[in-house]
């Protein structure tokens, strides 16, 4: 159980023009709760070679490699440079580890308990405290000192709203701690999670094709198979297709996946895995068909 | 080795990825996997990682993406089947991830890395094992880029197969004792012989077959199978076929498998020949029931192969489960077979003895149909699919625990140093590159700019001398100060 949707929910609502990376895969926290987060690795050097090649296949949305596979890419963005970040008013970059180099100063930081912030850039922290089930997942959002007290308000706004509308009771609490610290908490009374479904249009998908997709979605009918970066594991997922789905396979972490096959009111077909395969790593959707399906992948449905 | 005892191995089953082609890729190892791995669920909890994740798997083996597989295989045993063509550039790549047992189907690999996209870098690198006798051909390779089809015989790619393999199969002696003289005695003690196996397969009658394909019982039925290559020496069977009905003996002939003009144009040089043009048929790749058909209706299937590297066949597997005649040239591996169970062809003077003995087996089919059977025989004593598996069990079993060369590095991040002067040797260059793989850089450091350009004056085309021929320059900066260098951007082949 993980409280990533609701972070991906408040963070959202409180912070308005916000574009995310995040920088936590193999166990993103806002990609891709959060929709238009890039995501990538701290350090690709780090990871096994072929955990290295496996994420250096994806592109995300614009055609950019994973953040770590593009030295050149990855510098203009962690720097700040506003045609990397789509002249987004709010840039946040979330880190897992040990935060990167030469950020900007302005930039909001998502990083585990107690991490240090960038040295030389002083930072005020908010604690975010929020609940799945019966855990506390904390994240301490570094924000330039200045904006703590207008950051910390809109958040606070964001929880309490969310309180209301995320189902089952929750409570949204808030707190000045310090002049370079404060908390907003947001937890459920009944051990509940908030866990909406979310729908990825393909267009939004991150996957390992040379094509890039368009409104009408990702066409496959020159491919047999295609891999859609994932990130976490869902509870639940549906894949919905045009053309002729009925030799469609789907896996999960490269192993294939049980699945049904319905027909959506829309027009499209819906395929509707079984539980996804224990393992590590991020997570990674397979979908394959034969040549002659003439598939068309539209979206995504990740479920409670 | 020789097969395990049932007492010695383990009692639960592990996880066994193979890493392969299979059906409905038309290959013969992948056909090889398929059935292999069918017998290999007897013992292990089968998973085949093929880039095709639609491929027809035997019952109770799932497929996997290959891609991902690394992530699974690291904790079971991987077994790695590896041809001489670019369906296999998957396996080599996780091979490099996944140690663990590999078939060399065909030892060279020559193909299969210009066929998957290695640079012209890493192509060159394969010639730093190149024996004695050939340098000087290898070196006029790398200098001129030329390759030509000798190459695939002399120049062997199989040194990191061997290195990142805790075992190697090969199917005959004569692969493994090629392995040998190229690599070592140290580098090849891992390689075992496992004979090709024996497809079970369901073989109808002559008769039935022969109904099926409308062949009359009376024709002498010659089948060649698989795809046309130009090792499979199809212009001596063509001309041992013409040179047969000039004396009387006229065959059918059918080659059961596709022609591949770009490397052997058969129609052509079928065409050529009105005698053999009038009985003979390619009839194209063809499904495995078919294909059989063609197989068990023959009464000779012929197998040429000259040059030969060591490759096995699959056709000829079948061949023996059909108890058909089966002829072959005498050299690599068919030289092994038992002279009663297949005729042999020499190298030397192939064409007549070729037609010679067509034209006995045409003229006492009951000679062919007694070699067959005796290849039948000898087949399933040595061939037999369970004992196969059983071969492949133990060797997975027993080099488990065999350690494997490191994973090449990675090109350093930081350039490699070296004091550029007069003293400074290719040798010298060569071993501090070695072990780099792809783009690499290298400073080569200098007391100041001036004895820089005197350095170059003196020798010219200074850098050409300096780096190794599987070290292709890409850009060079003159660095001034604090420490006056050259910098070199390059990209370098692999440690072979």
């Amino acid at each position: 159980m993980t409280a990533a949707p609701l972070l991906a929910a408040l963070l959202r609502a409180a912070l308005p023009g916000l574009r995310a990376l995040d920088l936590g895969l193999p166990e993103p926290a806002l990609f891709p709760w959060l929709p238009g987060t890039s995501c990538g690795v701290a350090d690709a050097e780090a990871l096994p070679p072929a955990e290295a090649a496996l994420l250096r296949r994806f592109r995300h949305a614009d055609g950019r490699p994973l953040v770590g596979f593009d030295r050149a890419a990855d510098a203009a963005l962690l720097a700040g440079a506003s045609v990397a970040w789509d002249d987004a008013p709010e840039r946040l970059i979330r880190f897992a580890a040990a935060p990167p180099r030469g950020l900007s100063a302005d930039t909001l930081l998502l990083a585990p308990p107690d991490a240090e912030a960038v040295a030389g850039a002083p930072k005020a922290r908010l604690l975010l405290l929020l609940g799945a089930g019966d855990t506390v997942e904390r994240h301490d959002l570094l924000v330039p000192p200045p904006r703590l007290d207008a950051i910390h308000a809109a958040l606070r706004g964001a929880a309490e709203a969310l309180a209301g509308a995320a189902g089952g009771r929750w409570s949204a609490r808030s707190l000045a701690v310090a002049a370079d610290m404060a908390s907003v908490a947001l937890l459920p009374d009944d051990a509940q999670a908030f866990r909406p479904p979310l729908s990825i249009l393909a267009e939004a998908l991150v996957h390992d094709l040379p094509t890039r997709a368009g409104p009408d979605g990702l066409d496959l009918s020159d491919v047999r198979q295609v891999r859609l970066l994932l990130g976490t594991a869902p509870a639940r997922l549906r894949v919905f297709v045009r053309g002729d789905a009925s030799g469609a396979a789907l896996f999960g972490d490269g192993r294939r996946l049980p699945a049904t096959l319905a027909e959506h009111p829309t027009g499209e077909s819906c395929l509707e895995a079984g539980p996804w395969p224990p393992g590590t790593g991020a997570a990674v959707l397979g979908l394959a068909a034969p040549a002659s399906a003439r598939l068309v992948l539209t979206r995504l449905e990740l479920l409670p | 080795m020789g097969p395990e005892r049932e007492s010695s191995v383990p009692h639960h089953r592990e996880r066994l990825t193979a890493f392969t082609p299979l059906p409905p890729e038309r290959n013969g190892i992948a056909d090889y996997a398929a059935i292999l791995l069918g017998a290999l669920a007897d013992h292990y909890d089968c998973e085949a990682a093929c880039v095709d994740w639609l491929a027809q798997a035997p019952p109770g083996v799932a497929v996997a993406d290959p891609a991902l597989a690394h992530r699974c295989a690291a904790e079971g045993r991987a077994l790695h089947q590896i041809g001489n063509n670019p369906g296999h550039g998957f396996v080599l790549e996780a091979l490099r991830a996944v140690p663990g047992v590999s078939t060399l189907h065909d030892p060279g690999l020559l193909h299969l890395r210009q066929a998957t996209g290695a640079p012209r870098e890493t192509l060159l690198a394969g010639l730093r094992d190149t024996p004695p006798a050939f340098a000087r051909y290898a070196r006029q390779v790398a200098a001129e880029g030329r390759w030509s089809r000798a190459d695939h015989l002399l120049f062997d790619m199989a040194g990191e197969v061997l290195a990142r393999s805790r075992a190697v199969a090969v199917h005959s002696r004569f692969a493994r004792n090629r392995l040998r003289v190229l690599h070592g005695e140290a580098a090849t003690a891992h390689v075992e012989v496992i004979p090709h196996l024996l497809p079970p397969l369901a073989v109808p009658s002559r008769e039935e077959a022969r109904t099926r394909l409308g062949i009359p019982p009376d024709t002498f039925l010659v089948c060649t199978a698989g795809f046309a290559t130009a090792a499979k020496r199809f212009d001596w069977l063509i001309a041992a076929l013409d040179l047969a009905a000039e004396r009387g003996a006229a065959a059918l002939w059918v080659h059961a498998g596709a022609e591949r003009p770009e490397e052997f144009p058969l129609a052509a040089a079928i065409a050529e020949r009105p005698a053999v043009r009038d009985r003979a048929r390619i009839v194209g790749y063809l499904s495995e029931a078919a294909l059989t058909d063609h197989v068990a209706a023959a009464d000779a299937l012929v197998n040429l192969r000259f040059p030969s590297a060591g490759e096995s066949s699959g056709s000829l597997a079948r061949g023996f489960a059909a108890g058909v005649c089966c002829v072959v040239s005498d050299t690599g591996a068919y030289a092994e077979l038992p002279r009663d169970a297949v005729l042999h062809v020499p190298l030397a003077g192939a064409v007549p003895a070729l037609a010679e003995a067509l034209a006995a087996l045409a003229a006492n089919p009951n000679r062919a149909a007694e070699i067959g059977e005796r290849g039948r025989r000898f087949a399933e004593a040595e061939m037999a699919l369970p004992a196969v598996a059983l071969r492949y069990r133990a060797l997975t079993e027993a080099s488990r625990d065999r350690p494997v060369a490191a994973p090449r590095r990675a090109a350093p991040a930081a350039p490699v140093v070296l004091a550029l002067g007069p003293d400074l040797t290719p040798a010298a260059v060569t071993r501090a590159l070695r072990g780099a793989e792809g783009p690499c850089r290298l400073l080569l450091t200098t007391p100041d700019l001036g004895a820089l350009a005197d350095l170059s004056l003196e020798r010219p085309a200074l850098l050409d001398a300096l780096l190794p021929p599987w070290a292709t320059l890409r850009a060079v900066r003159v660095l001034d100060g604090p420490r006056p260098a050259l910098l070199l951007d390059l990209e370098t082949g692999p440690d072979a």
